[in-house]
């Protein structure tokens, strides 16, 4: 059964109540929360998502409510809840979406430990993984926007979820999340784009989301091979440069990438070594994305690179 | 009354093989809130009952089982570091609690999480060692120059220190209790029975009895019952251990009397067995019924305490959870200062700034779970 | 008299290194720090996860590898190296 199967009033009801169950890639949440900006965020972003009517185990009971006080009337704040326990501070009322997203990230990489967990974005064409790891301004979020919409599937624009034992990528798709300059970029890129409303001035600046397409979605039990690791690097008016990476300074940057290496100490270690060794290495440097897209297609075709 | 599910599954394990979907939702959010979940993995591995857990509970206790091995060899590398930065003062380094745990090697701190590393030192180097510390990336973390000042005039510890680079935060102890408190543990003492396990160098951990005296007082005049159970759990693991030695219940009984202990010692024994169901033999109960309290105190202190070590879950709460925890944060006050500084102590606490994270959890946590909106009983 | 110098938990080491490449990648799992090593570095830990060494045995025996001359220029990046590595706790001292 999936979330669009239940009325609009049967849902609000299930958020207010007994919460509502969705299956997000491998991790079922229940999710509660009166507010009316969620309630349109998981309408919009979660339709074609999973749910159930049967009692089951939840991973994240999430709750996300107003701050109770006098407070409330001059500066309304929003809290998240990890079943009873509040990790963040709350946020002003009108980032409730955006925090729903954070904060599930959060719970993801602080739980998911059967995974090496990197900071990445990872799309599929061909049934070919490529992972993309980016610190903040790589520019990686627009590129996955754009190849999202470009019909490669998407099975995460923040976190890889790799198996240390198969090597094997499994989705969580998500709604892409972009920031300030990037939504404005990707609505000039696509006009079918379905991107959500901003949320402006959060601790990330300007923050909106791109709705994934339905067969990422549809596919989010469907595991990847990674086939080509990219390092983006958004550099304004440069020549668009595809470039062999040293393995040694791609595993320095995988594990400081990974949320949870600390962790897996060395299983989390020996599968990010042997992820480098399993498939080529690249540094993308790159201002256009009409320039990008190309180089990111030849990657996953035949011949071009060996696996 | 129901016990929660969590207490029923350390008490007898093997109901989990007959356990619905959502009763292990239950169970986990209950052995998540307690802190519990790593020392659940363990008590279902150790009965050969991982097989009975179903996909979803067995990622999340396996992943709680892996925080727990790789904070082993944290805390392992965190003591080596304290070494390495204090051998040259030639003092005794005495490692409390968790630390203590692991160094030992004990079973116990293969299903605990680990936040602070507490030591134990002499009062006459406390101020070398701060300063040791403090060239090796330690600084004392920040609080009002009120905290600074109650810490250092009235409390057993200094105040915590965190490595700026890894956040560690250290305890460093002189004594086990509040130097106004009325329990005088004499530290010297406990000092002198620290043990290494013949290993070298000036590390040490405390020995076995006053491992499980110092869990005790620790839960029973901390007053930080959040985590009660969780606290509970570590004296009947550390008995559970123990026990099995030729002479230990009254080596255990006369070990309290030198230090001072009794008291605590009794409540722990009372509620180890009373909640987890461990065994204390007749002799104990006998010695420990010579020593209990009046019997008013006593029920008093039974329904304040059986309410507040519950785990900290909604699902746990009965009515009056927040306020029996809120009791015994006054209490366990009451009991580590005479009461002329224990009045301006709590006002200072309730009021001090703007952020509610100053707030002492309980209060806050009795202000927000107003007993009002809980049907009672 | 010279203080000796050891890895500290030898077994937590752990190595990726590759022909073509110049520099090793050490993750320990007690520190839990990712690191990138010179030559130099990685042939001085390796040496400590095997024995105890002073600082001139670790010189000569690092003359010995790389073929060079154990002159003061050498035994001030042995120097340099144990101490970075002492304040990343990767080595202890004797200190018994």
């Amino acid at each position: 059964m999936k979330v669009a199967d239940l009325s609009q009033r049967d849902m609000a009801g299930l958020l207010t109540g007994k919460g509502l169950p969705i299956q997000i890639g491998p991790f079922w949440i229940n999710l509660h929360s009166t507010i009316p900006d969620l309630l349109r965020h998981v309408t919009f972003f979660y339709a074609g998502y999973e749910t159930t009517e049967s009692a089951r185990f939840f991973d994240f009971h999430i709750t996300l409510k107003n701050a109770g006080g006098l407070r409330r009337w001059v500066k309304p704040q929003v809290h998240f809840l990890l079943d009873e326990y509040a990790p963040f501070k709350p946020l002003p009322y009108i980032h409730a979406f955006a925090m729903f997203e954070w904060g599930l990230n959060w719970c993801i990489a602080t739980t998911a430990h059967r995974y090496l967990i990197i900071h990445a974005a990872v799309l599929e064409k061909a049934g070919r993984g490529v992972i993309m790891p980016g610190v903040p301004g790589s520019g990686k979020s627009t590129l996955c926007a754009a190849m999202a919409l470009r019909g490669w599937r998407l099975l995460s624009d923040e976190m890889v979820l790799l198996d240390p034992a198969t090597r094997e990528i499994t989705p969580v798709p998500r709604p892409v999340s972009l920031k300030n300059e990037s939504i404005g970029i990707i609505r000039d890129f696509s006009a079918t784009a379905e991107i959500g409303p901003a949320a402006e001035d959060t601790a990330k600046g300007t923050v909106a989301h791109l709705k994934p397409s339905e067969t990422s979605i549809r596919l989010a039990r469907a595991t990847s091979r990674p086939h080509a690791i990219v390092f983006p690097k958004y550099q304004a008016d440069s020549r668009t440069r595809l470039t062999e990476k040293a393995k040694n300074s791609a595993l320095l940057e995988i594990q400081e990438n990974a949320f949870n290496t600390h962790i897996l100490g060395k299983v989390g270690f020996e599968s990010a070594t042997s992820l480098i060794n399993g498939c080529p290495v690249f540094s993308l440097e790159y201002s256009q994305l009409e320039e990008a897209l190309p180089i990111m297609e030849r990657l996953v075709a035949d011949s071009e690179v060996p696996a | 009354m129901a016990e929660p599910l969590i207490v029923q599954v350390l008490v007898s394990p093997e109901r989990i093989t007959r356990f619905s979907a959502a009763e292990w939702d239950l169970l986990m959010r209950q052995a998540k809130a307690a802190n519990l979940l790593a020392h659940l993995h363990q008590v279902l591995q150790d009965r050969v009952l991982g097989d009975g857990i179903p996909e979803g509970p067995a990622h999340h206790l396996r992943a709680a089982n892996l925080i727990t091995q790789r904070s082993v060899l944290a805390v392992r590398w965190e003591i080596s570091q304290l070494q390495e930065a204090l051998y040259s003062l030639a003092i005794p380094i005495v490692l409390l609690k968790g630390a203590a745990y692991v160094m030992a090697d004990l079973p116990i701190s293969r299903g605990r999480l680990f936040h602070d590393i507490d030591i134990l030192v002499p009062r006459s180097a406390v101020e070398d060692v701060e300063k040791r510390l403090l060239t090796w990336g330690w600084r004392t973390t920040p609080g009002s120059a009120y905290d600074q000042r109650y810490y250092r005039t009235w409390m057993h510890e200094i105040p915590p220190m965190r490595h700026i680079k890894r956040q560690t935060v250290l305890d460093i102890h002189h004594s086990i209790l509040p130097l106004t408190a009325r329990l005088k543990p004499d530290p010297q003492k406990l000092l002198a029975q620290a043990t290494n396990d013949g290993g070298q160098g000036d590390l040490y951990w405390l020995c076995d009895l006053d491992l499980i005296l110092h869990s005790a007082t620790h839960l029973f005049h901390d007053g930080e019952l959040e985590h009660g159970l969780r606290d509970l759990v570590d004296i009947a693991e550390l008995l559970r251990h123990f026990a099995g030695r030729a002479g230990f219940w009254p080596a255990l009984c006369d070990r309290a009397q030198e230090m001072d202990l009794v008291r605590p010692l009794i409540y722990g024994l009372r509620y180890v067995q009373l909640l987890l169901a461990v065994d204390i033999p007749d002799d104990v109960t006998l010695w420990m019924r010579d020593r209990l309290p009046g019997s008013l105190l006593d029920s008093t202190m039974d329904s304040l305490f059986l309410r507040a070590l519950r785990p900290d879950h909604a699902s746990c709460g009965m009515w009056g959870t927040g306020l029996a925890r809120w009791a015994l944060y006054v209490r366990s006050h009451y009991l580590r200062m005479p009461l002329k500084l224990l009045i301006p102590h709590l006002v200072r606490k309730a009021l001090t700034g703007e952020d509610e994270g100053e707030l002492p959890g309980e209060v806050q946590r009795f202000i927000a779970n107003n007993p009002r909106n809980r049907d009672p009983g | 008299m010279e203080r000796r110098w050891f890895a500290n938990a030898p077994e937590q080491f752990c190595w990726s290194i590759w022909p073509d490449e110049e520099e090793a990648v050490l993750f320990h799992q007690g520190s839990g720090d990712t690191l990138m090593l010179n030559p130099l570095g990685e042939f001085l830990l390796k040496r400590l996860q095997l024995e105890r060494q002073t600082p001139s045995e670790l010189m000569r025996s690092a003359a010995d590898y790389f073929e060079i001359d154990a002159n003061g220029e050498l035994a001030d990046a042995v120097h340099l190296s144990l101490l970075t590595f002492r304040s990343l706790g990767l080595v202890i001292s004797d200190s018994l």
